[in-house]
């Protein structure tokens, strides 16, 4: 417990003192974070996958493209996942696709993200008739769903993987653009914005100092939500021919490729399917986990607050 | 007259007064979490007699709330009653089951809470509120039950009753909407009201109202009161007996008079001390060193030893039991030495020995604000026939700020004194008049001059949490003025930092800490230490002591004046309550709806004032000695709204005449009387006339 001393007016020369380094918040964040079992599993699963689609290139025993004489092989020690009926070593290819498709949704939510942040804060910080027009055009964007815009812009722009994942962070940023300016007025009313506009600090640095770090917690969450969204229309873009192009792949082309033969080789669509689906609510599950990490803070904070 | 109060009957038959109604004994209260569950309350006694008042008193973190909350058992779900019993009127309401509680509380036990506002349901009106809570305990018609609560709104002194029954709850002022809580609790005529803080949220002369009324309607119904309050002069106004807690123990309790009047226990000595109105004006206010313990922190021995004046060894090793003073018929102490200590009470004058802390002010002091016919102006949509009205926040108010003064602005919520405030710090742009900081109109600056400006005038707001960005440590905080203006290398930015946190009080490890790891106090002398930083030459304190607990406020007030015999500050110190701006300002302006009512020396305001207005916010201020309560049940009705034409306080004016209905006072200069004092400037019709004739 601090006592306050009596302030002395004599006060003697200043002497330079150490200051306790500041203690890192996201520290604490981090030991409520690892106490949540499901997202803790959630989170292992996610690293696991990435690294394997990452490490793709040295873990596959085949080439992307590469075909073997054995079509339609079931599991074996050569072909772990067996192989399809082009003869592709499907456990190659589902790593490769895990590649793609991750990248391929981190870079879409990383675009809208970036966009979205932008649009958001100019929007809610400026207010006025800037406000207005910004928050119609994403209304606009945001009257289609999702999927369907991000066909639409595929559509003019060309199929692609590149295109896929301009076509996705332009469905995803008008939903990041609303959820930062929302976030951003009402920040700006807070007394410690008014405290650093009395102190002369200029908007860039309100923006960067005050702003930003306050409304950064429901930002990551909903990144986290949208990687995982994005990696489901990420698939079904692939899934009709929108995306990537063999023979190259992605676990959503995987899908479609083997969805032909669904009855008497289940295997080439199960894999993938789980793989996306897996992947996905590990995204959610650890976006829930990051919001929970954070939101307890606040309700520690507010009980020693009361007792 | 018959009484609409079904239990008005019950005066005459329970002549009574002894028979206890409600008697706690041995109450203790756990919050649950992982590990070890922490006592929030420990082992607190206390009875109420039948029509009685009880009084609970103590800082935040004291535990009052959680006790009373917990009679009802009203506890969030983390918390729970431990041990103990909670007996009412025969029933054990600690272990009665849902069903039994649910007939206990409203039929037996009426509850109003701090906020009204939030306490009322927005989606309906406040008839139906009403009318609901009449039939879920009653089996009285619709009817029956709108007419009763008709009557109700009409005792708790609404006017118009019958058709404002049906007004939604946003279209009541927060005193309305208390009224409308006290009489949904009074409904079923209950044998016990418990109020928590009931009048916290309310301005003074709107307190005095609520507190009269429930005082009136106690008399006519014989219940008991249970009041809360962190407000020593609510309790000493209201209470038959009083309970001090403190780190969630009961340290005193007794008869309000001689607990008062000669505490036994060295906080309740403290507490009655850090008041402001029991320091001579100029004097340094009596502070209780150091904070409220956190539960999870208690000291070892008697709870209060690290704060207490008259602490020993022995404090610190054991923990004293609540024990009977032999000396005294009713109280009860928790202090192993009362018996060797004298300790002071109320009304007793405080050591005029003690050296006076304030510098005398220089009155040829240079200008260095002065603001002339400055006006903030809203306009308003949607008036009848889609035509525009306009709402005046702050109308013509001119005023004259020295170098090294202090100039205190008081008023209610909406006289438009926190608007004057963010008008000068350039917040909120002006509609009408000018600014002038060192003679030069601030609106006219642009740039470099404009930062400059900006440098000299800071800001202490009223909330210390808010004020300050939870993601920055204390010490960037204090820096970012040094940083924003460029000042110095990092490392004489960090000596700085340093240098200011010793200036207000703190010690410079602070400097890595977050603002959550601070107590209240605690960060509201940070918002100090960042205010000083570029050394300006005024601060604007918006209400910089109303977020506090009075012993902090006491220790930030000494703060405050302290600084500025140092510095040579002037302060703009906007404050609701009277007792403390007088204790800081050298001049006060008194602002009533949007305009400055009454304006002169601190000394003339608070001792001689003129403005109807000044004198109703003077005689609404409480009382802290039980003996002399200011208090009458007489006037209960609600006051009238503001007037929209000619003087806004005509409507609730006692000296009221036909012209300050239609001409809107303008300022005119008393001058001082023969016996001594200074003019003072006064906006009021009685006095503009006996000038001119």
């Amino acid at each position: 417990m601090t006592t306050f001393e009596t302030i002395d007016p004599e006060l003697g020369p200043t002497q330079v003192p150490t200051l306790a380094p500041p203690r890192p918040a996201w520290r604490n964040t981090w030991r409520r974070f690892r106490r949540q079992k499901i997202a803790m599993l959630a989170a292992i699963v996610i690293v696991v996958i990435t690294l394997a689609g990452l490490l793709a290139p040295f873990l596959a025993p085949h080439g992307i493209d590469e075909m073997t004489s054995e079509f339609m092989a079931t599991f074996s020690k050569q072909h772990w996942l067996g192989t399809d009926n082009t003869g592709f070593d499907l456990y190659s290819r589902l790593l490769f696709g895990i590649r793609t498709s991750l990248l391929a949704s981190l870079v879409a939510v990383a675009l809208a993200l970036t966009g979205g942040v932008l649009l958001g804060l100019v929007s809610g910080y400026v207010g006025g008739w800037v406000d207005t027009v910004l928050m119609r055009c994403t209304d606009a964007i945001m009257a289609l769903p999702g999927l369907l815009m991000a066909m639409a812009v595929v559509g003019i722009l060309g199929h692609g993987v590149f295109n896929a994942m301009i076509g996705l962070s332009v469905a995803f940023m008008p939903g990041f653009a609303r959820l930062v300016r929302g976030q951003v007025l009402a920040v700006k009313e807070e007394s410690f914005v008014e405290a650093a506009k009395v102190i002369g600090a200029r908007s860039p640095r309100i923006i960067r100092t005050h702003i930003l770090p306050n409304i950064a917690s429901p930002l990551i969450v909903q990144a986290f939500v949208s990687v995982g969204f994005a990696l489901l229309a990420e698939g079904a873009l692939a899934y009709i021919g929108l995306s990537v192009q063999p023979p190259d792949a992605s676990l959503g082309s995987l899908l479609q490729q083997g969805f032909t033969f669904i009855n008497n080789t289940p295997r080439l669509v199960l894999v993938p399917g789980i793989v996306i689906v897996l992947l996905s609510l590990s995204f959610n599950a650890v976006a829930d986990g990051i919001r929970d990490a954070l939101a307890n803070k606040e309700r520690v904070a507010d009980v020693g607050a009361q007792a | 007259m018959t009484s609409i109060l079904p239990g008005a009957d019950r005066t005459a038959s329970s002549t009574d007064q002894a028979r206890p109604l409600l008697e706690v004994s041995g109450l203790s209260i756990d919050v649950q979490r992982s590990g070890s569950p922490l006592r929030l309350v420990s082992d607190v006694s206390f009875r109420i007699d039948a029509g009685r008042t009880l009084g609970i008193v103590g800082e935040s973190g004291s535990g009052k709330s959680v006790t009373a909350m917990s009679l009802m058992r009203l506890l969030p779900s983390a918390l729970r009653i431990s041990t103990g019993t909670v007996s009412f009127d025969g029933q054990d309401l600690a272990h009665l089951s849902e069903p039994q509680l649910r007939r206990v509380r409203g039929n037996d036990i009426g509850v109003v809470f701090q906020d009204p506002q939030n306490s009322l349901n927005p989606a309906f009106t406040i008839g139906n509120q009403m009318v609901e809570t009449i039939r879920a305990h009653t089996d009285l018609s619709r009817r029956e039950a709108r007419d009763k609560a008709i009557g109700l709104l009409d005792r708790v002194g609404i006017h118009r009753a019958a058709s404002r029954v049906n007004d939604y709850p946003h279209q009541m002022s927060g005193g309305m909407a208390q009224r409308v809580m006290i009489a949904m609790a009074i409904s079923l005529g209950p044998k016990l009201l418990i109020a928590d803080e009931p009048t916290t949220a309310l301005d003074v002369t709107v307190q005095a109202q609520i507190l009269s009324l429930l005082r009136s309607l106690q008399d006519e119904t014989g219940m008991s009161l249970l009041i809360i309050s962190h407000d020593l002069s609510v309790i000493a106004e209201t209470a038959d007996e009083v309970v001090v807690m403190y780190g969630g123990q009961i340290v005193e309790r007794g008869e309000v008079v001689e607990v008062l009047t000669a505490p036994t226990h060295p906080y309740t000595e403290a507490l009655l001390a850090a008041q402001p109105e029991s320091t001579v004006k100029g004097m340094p206010l009596a502070t209780i060193d150091g904070i409220v313990p956190n539960a999870d922190a208690m000291p070892a021995g008697c709870r209060f030893n690290p704060r207490c004046a008259y602490a020993l060894d022995v404090c610190r090793e054991t923990a004293p039991p609540l024990v009977e003073v032999v000396s005294r018929t009713t109280t009860s102490v928790r202090c192993v030495r009362h018996s060797a200590l004298t300790l002071r009470g109320v009304g007793i004058a405080v050591d005029a020995s003690s050296p006076i802390l304030t510098v005398p002010k220089d009155p040829d002091a240079a200008v260095l604000l002065e603001a002339e016919g400055l006006s903030r102006v809203y306009a308003l949509r949607g008036g009848r026939l889609g035509r525009k009205s306009s709402f005046h926040a702050v109308d013509d108010a001119s005023f004259v700020l020295r170098e090294g003064e202090t100039l205190g602005v008081v008023g209610e919520s909406g006289a438009g004194k926190s608007t004057v405030g963010r008008m000068v710090l350039g917040l909120a742009p002006t509609s009408n008049g000018t600014v002038r900081f060192n003679g030069i109109d601030i609106a006219t600056q642009r740039g470099e001059d404009k930062r400059a400006t900006r440098r000299d005038i800071q800001v202490v707001f009223q909330n210390p949490y808010a004020s300050l960005d939870s993601t920055m440590t204390i010490g960037e905080s204090v820096a970012e003025p040094l940083e924003v203006h460029h000042r110095g290398t990092k490392p004489e930015r960090t000596a700085r930092v340093a240098e200011l946190l010793q200036q207000v009080g703190l010690d410079p490890s602070v400097a890595g800490r977050r603002p959550h790891e601070l107590s209240g106090g605690q960060r509201q002398r940070v918002a100090i230490a960042r205010g000083l930083a570029l050394n300006p030459k005024l601060i604007v304190c918006d209400e910089p002591v109303s977020a506090l607990d009075v012993s902090t406020q006491a220790q930030v007030i000494n703060l405050l004046r302290d600084l500025q015999d140092r510095f040579g500050i002037a302060y703009l110190f906007v404050g609701h309550d009277l007792s403390v701006v007088y204790q800081v300002s050298d001049q006060i302006a008194v602002m009533y709806h949007g305009r400055i009512v009454e304006m002169g020396p601190a000394d003339q305001i608070y001792h001689s004032p003129k403005h109807p207005y000044t004198i109703a916010l003077l005689g609404a201020v409480l009382s802290i000695d039980p003996r002399q309560r200011r208090l009458s049940s007489a006037t209960t009705t609600a006051p009238g709204e503001p007037s929209a034409t000619g003087c806004a306080y005509a409507n609730r004016c006692p000296q009221v005449m036909d012209l300050c209905r239609t001409v809107v006072p303008m300022p005119v200069v008393v001058p001082a009387p023969v016996d001594g004092g200074e003019p003072v400037t006064v906006r009021c019709h009685v006095f503009g006339a006996a000038v001119d004739s």
